[in-house]
C-alpha cells in the first residue's frame, strides 16, 4: 500500500527523518545524490529512532591506520552508532540479527511515497 | 554450556586416555648475573642493571620471598641460588613429579625488555640470556622448550634476535613483559612480524619494573597482584584494535599469569563497542571476540577460585574451553598443580585433556610442524 509521507522538498540531501506511514514508523533517508530510501525507524539494538541518525558514506580502510569513504551509504543510529546500509537495511558489520526492514519508495508530484 | 554431569558422561562415553601435562609457564633463572658472562660481550661485564627487577614491595609476607617455600635449592643440596636456578630440583619438582610431556621456560629473572636500561645493554643481556638458556637448560632435557627474551627498545634488533634464536627447534615462543606502552604500536610491528615469520607464539607475562595497575603501584603487594589483569586487559584490547592480529593471522598470543575470569566480560565489551564505533577502527574485519577466540590463549594460572565448582566450569565455558592452557608458574608462591587446579573429578577427562595438553598442542602446532618436532604432533597446524 503506497502512503504519502511528505513533500520531497522537506527532506534535504544527506539527511534522514522519522515519519509515519499509516501506523508504521519509517526512517526516510535522502542520499547526497538525491535518492530516497525508507527503512524501519526502530534500531534493532536498543530501539532508537533511526530517522534521527546521520547519513554518510561508509568509512572503509585499506589497512591499519587507513581511512577512506566508500560508496555504501549508511544510516548511523543516533544512540550507539550502529550503521545500516540504506539500500538493504543490513548492518555493515554483517550481523544478521541487526537487520532493519526496507520499503520501496517513489516520488510523484513533489510527494514522497512509501510502500508499506 | 556443559554441566559437570554432562562433562563426566562425555568422558565415560569417549573412554579417553589421560594425556600427559604440557606446562606453558615455568620459570628458570640464573644463580647470579655472572652466569651470563660466558655469553655476554666483555664490554658489558662492568655494567650492572640499574633497573629494579620487580614491583617495589617488601616480599617478607610472602612465602619464600615470593617463591614456593619448598623450592629453594639449598634445602636439597642443589646450591645456593634462588628457586628455579637448579635444573635438578626443577626436574624433581616438575618434570618428574608430574607426568610432564613438555614445559615452556619463560624466564622472568631478567626482563630488560621493559626497563629503562640503555638499549644496547638491554639487547646484549637478552642475547646472552637466550644463549645461556639454550646451553644451560634446553640442552639438558628434551621436555624443555624455550622462549626468546627480547628488548623492545629497538624493535628491529629484537626481531633480529628472534630470527637468530628461531633456529633452535626447542624455541617455541617470544616473551613480552608488558609495560604501559601499547604493544600494538606501529614501531613494535617487527617483533610480531618476526614471531609470525617463525610460527612462534608471543607470550605476555607480568614482570619487570613497569608492570603497574591502573593506579600505579598500590600500597600492598596483594593489591598489585590482584590488579595484574588490568594491564593485560588493556594490552589485549590494544593488540586487537590496533590490527596486529589481522595483519598476522597465523600469530597466536598467549596471556600468562593473568587469571582469566575477566576474559568473557572483556570479549563482550569489545564486541559491543566495536559494533557502534566501527568507524574508528575500520580495518578490523572480524569481531574482536572472533579475533580473541581464534588467536588468543590464556594460561589457567592463577586458577580462579569462585564460590562453587560449577562456577569454575561455567567460567571455563564462557572463556572458551579451547582457549585455555595449563600453566603452573613454578616456582612462584602461587603455583598451581595440575591435579588440584584442574582435577579430573571436576572437569571430566575430556575437558581436562584439552586444558592440560590438547589446547597447547594446537597453540604450538605450527611451530612444532615447522621444526619437525616428533614429540608433539597431536594437533594439526592452524591456518
Amino acid at each position: 500500500m503506497w502512503v504519502t509521507v511528505g513533500r520531497s522538498d522537506d527532506l534535504p540531501a544527506g539527511t534522514a527523518r522519522s515519519v509515519l506511514a499509516g501506523r508504521r514508523r519509517i526512517a526516510l533517508v535522502r542520499t547526497s545524490n538525491g535518492e530516497l530510501h525508507a527503512l524501519s525507524d526502530t534500531c534493532p539494538h536498543r530501539g532508537a529512532r533511526l530517522g534521527a541518525g546521520k547519513v554518510s558514506r561508509m568509512v572503509e580502510s585499506a589497512g591499519v591506520g587507513s581511512y577512506r569513504l566508500g560508496d555504501t551509504i549508511v544510516l548511523r543510529c543516533p544512540w550507539h552508532g550502529y550503521e545500516f546500509d540504506v539500500t538493504c537495511g543490513d548492518s555493515v558489520i554483517r550481523e544478521p540479527k541487526l537487520h532493519v526492514a526496507t520499503f520501496p519508495t517513489k516520488e510523484e508530484d513533489g510527494d514522497m511515497c512509501v510502500d508499506v | 554450556m556443559t554441566s559437570v554431569g554432562e562433562s563426566r558422561r562425555t568422558t565415560e562415553r569417549s573412554g579417553a586416555a589421560k594425556l600427559p601435562v604440557f606446562d606453558c609457564d615455568v620459570h628458570e633463572r640464573f644463580v647470579s648475573l655472572e652466569a651470563l658472562f660466558p655469553y655476554l660481550d666483555e664490554v658489558w661485564h662492568g655494567y650492572r642493571p640499574a633497573w629494579a627487577p620487580g614491583p617495589p614491595y617488601d616480599l617478607g609476607p610472602l612465602n619464600g620471598g615470593g617463591m614456593r617455600d619448598d623450592a629453594w635449592p639449598k634445602d636439597y643440596g642443589y646450591g645456593s641460588g634462588m628457586p628455579g636456578s637448579s635444573f635438578e630440583l626443577f626436574r624433581d619438582q616438575i618434570l618428574d613429579a608430574y607426568d610432564i610431556s613438555g614445559a615452556v621456560l619463560t624466564g622472568g629473572a631478567l626482563t630488560p625488555g621493559n626497563t629503562h636500561t640503555q638499549a644496547a645493554y638491554a639487547l646484549a643481556l637478552t642475547s646472552a640470556y637466550n644463549d645461556w638458556l639454550a646451553a644451560e637448560w634446553l640442552s639438558r632435557d628434551e621436555r624443555l622448550l624455550g622462549a626468546i627474551q627480547i628488548a623492545y627498545h629497538d624493535a628491529e634488533a629484537a626481531a633480529a634476535e628472534i630470527d637468530r634464536m628461531a633456529a633452535n627447534p626447542q624455541i617455541v615462543q617470544v616473551m613480552v613483559w608488558p609495560s604501559p606502552q601499547p604493544l600494538g604500536a606501529k614501531r613494535l610491528r617487527p617483533i610480531f612480524e618476526a614471531a609470525a615469520r617463525h610460527d612462534l607464539v608471543v607470550a605476555m607475562h607480568p614482570g619487570g619494573e613497569c608492570f603497574q595497575t591502573a593506579i600505579g603501584y598500590p600500597p600492598y603487594y596483594t593489591e598489585w597482584h590482584i590488579g595484574l589483569a588490568q594491564l593485560f586487559m588493556a594490552h589485549v584490547t590494544n593488540l586487537i584494535f590496533s590490527g596486529v592480529l589481522d595483519e598476522y593471522p597465523n600469530l597466536r598470543i598467549l596471556v600468562l599469569e593473568a587469571d582469566f575470569s575477566w576474559v568473557p566480560s572483556l570479549r563482550w565489551r569489545m564486541d559491543a563497542n566495536w559494533k557502534g564505533l566501527r568507524v574508528e577502527t575500520p580495518w578490523l574485519q572480524r569481531k574482536p571476540s572472533e579475533v580473541m577466540r581464534e588467536q588468543f590463549y590464556f594460561g589457567t594460572q592463577p586458577i580462579p577460585e569462585p564460590d562453587t565448582p560449577q562456577q569454575l566450569l561455567d567460567l571455563i565455558q564462557l572463556t572458551g574451553e579451547d582457549n585455555l592452557v595449563f600453566a603452573s608458574d613454578y616456582p612462584h608462591w602461587d603455583f598451581d598443580s595440575e591435579d588440584r587446579a584442574l582435577p579430573v573429578s571436576l572437569l571430566g577427562l575430556e575437558l581436562r585433556n584439552k586444558l592440560v595438553n590438547l589446547n597447547a598442542m594446537r597453540l604450538y602446532s605450527n611451530r612444532f610442524a615447522r621444526v619437525g618436532s616428533s614429540r608433539f604432533t597431536q594437533a594439526s597446524p592452524h591456518s
